[in-house]
């Protein structure tokens, strides 16, 4: 009877025992652990972290100054080369004027008359036409090809003339009678 | 700009007032994985800097939880190289001094560090995180970027592995003592 009831109270006893010495343990853990990051940051860490920020400052600054930097550079490249582009463009142009300024015979002798629509030409075709009533340069092969038409057809005219022939006269044949 | 001039208390959204709000969180963080306070002070200006370069700091919802994911990636990096040179020590300096009766439990929570320093990093990290405080454990899941459920589960586990040691430890002193 009495190991009956002595039983159960050791076996609830042992049982909060152990459950005594598990939250015992736990705590054990717990307060490791709080104590295991416990450690404090120097007072003045703050104050570091602050000033290495201001010195970054300044750097980050010109970084910051360098991109418009860049930009600008950028900028004042397409400007330049948009310049010189027009310089080229207007010294062309003055150069067309100069040569369309000079007198016919000076451009014949200049121009060979058979000159073919090459690069020169081509660059002037796009030009705007000139005030004077000139014939554009072009044209000028075309006019030294038919300079001589009377010639060229009196030549024609020579190669083209009929060979008179003496008229073929056949006899009439005669027949003998054989005898 | 950070102005941090005399003794007035920053401005409020400046990045001085994030320095002076969450330095100490962020090294408990760094300390629980470096285990040396100037180690852990370099790594937490290193993510202040991170931060301030970034230009992050300004937009962060969180901000917290992003210096604490920063810390975390610069100190798990220093204990790497660190632990490449030679074996890591413990140098740990108490907060307060105790007193001459938690002498021994001091000395117990000597020999748990040196438990918990032994665990494996799967199972460190998130114990040390926790122990950081502050930290949420879905926060603590999106730092290490792993599921909420493993990082409970690794947590228990850790703490199970340094029951059982304790349990044996006790064991020990109690065959001793008989």
């Amino acid at each position: 009877m009495d190991e009956k009831t002595e039983n159960p109270v050791n076996e609830s006893r042992a049982a909060h025992l152990r459950d005594a010495e598990a939250a015992n343990l736990d705590a054990i853990i717990d307060n490791a652990l709080s104590t295991y990051t416990a450690g404090e940051p120097e007072p003045n860490l703050s104050a570091r972290i602050l000033g290495a920020v201001h010195a970054l400052e300044p750097r980050r600054g010109s970084r910051l100054l360098h991109r418009p930097a860049r930009i600008w550079a950028f900028a004042a490249t397409g400007w330049l080369a948009a310049a010189a582009m027009l310089l080229i463009w207007i010294g062309a142009r003055n150069l067309q004027i100069v040569v369309q300024s000079l007198p016919t015979a000076q451009r014949a002798q200049s121009a060979p008359p058979a000159l073919s629509p090459s690069s020169t030409t081509a660059s002037l075709k796009s030009m705007p036409e000139p005030p004077a009533p000139r014939m554009p340069h072009f044209q000028h092969p075309v006019r030294a090809a038919v300079s001589n038409p009377h010639s060229q057809a009196t030549n024609r005219a020579e190669t083209l003339q009929p060979i008179a022939f003496a008229p073929i006269v056949i006899a009439p044949i005669r027949s003998e009678e054989v005898n | 700009m950070p102005e941090s001039d005399g003794d007035e208390p920053p401005e409020a959204g400046s990045f001085d007032e994030l320095v002076e709000r969450h330095t100490r969180v962020l090294f408990r963080i760094a300390l629980g994985v470096l285990r040396r306070p100037s180690d852990a002070e370099d790594a937490v200006q290193e993510a202040f800097l991170e931060a301030y370069r970034n230009n992050r700091w300004e937009h962060l919802d969180n901000p917290r939880a992003y210096l604490a994911q920063v810390v975390w990636r610069i100190a798990i990096r220093h204990q790497t190289a660190r632990r490449r040179e030679q074996e890591l020590t413990v140098d740990i300096r108490s907060g307060k001094p105790g007193p001459e009766q938690q002498a021994i439990g001091r000395q117990l929570d000597a020999w748990l560090h040196a438990e918990i320093d032994a665990l494996p990093d799967k199972l460190r990290h998130p114990l040390v995180l926790m122990a950081a405080g502050d930290l949420s454990q879905v926060e603590i899941a999106r730092l290490l970027g792993l599921p909420e459920g493993t990082v409970r589960r690794r947590m228990h586990d850790a703490r199970a592995l340094l029951r059982q040691k304790l349990e044996a430890r006790k064991g020990e002193e109690h065959g001793r003592k008989d």
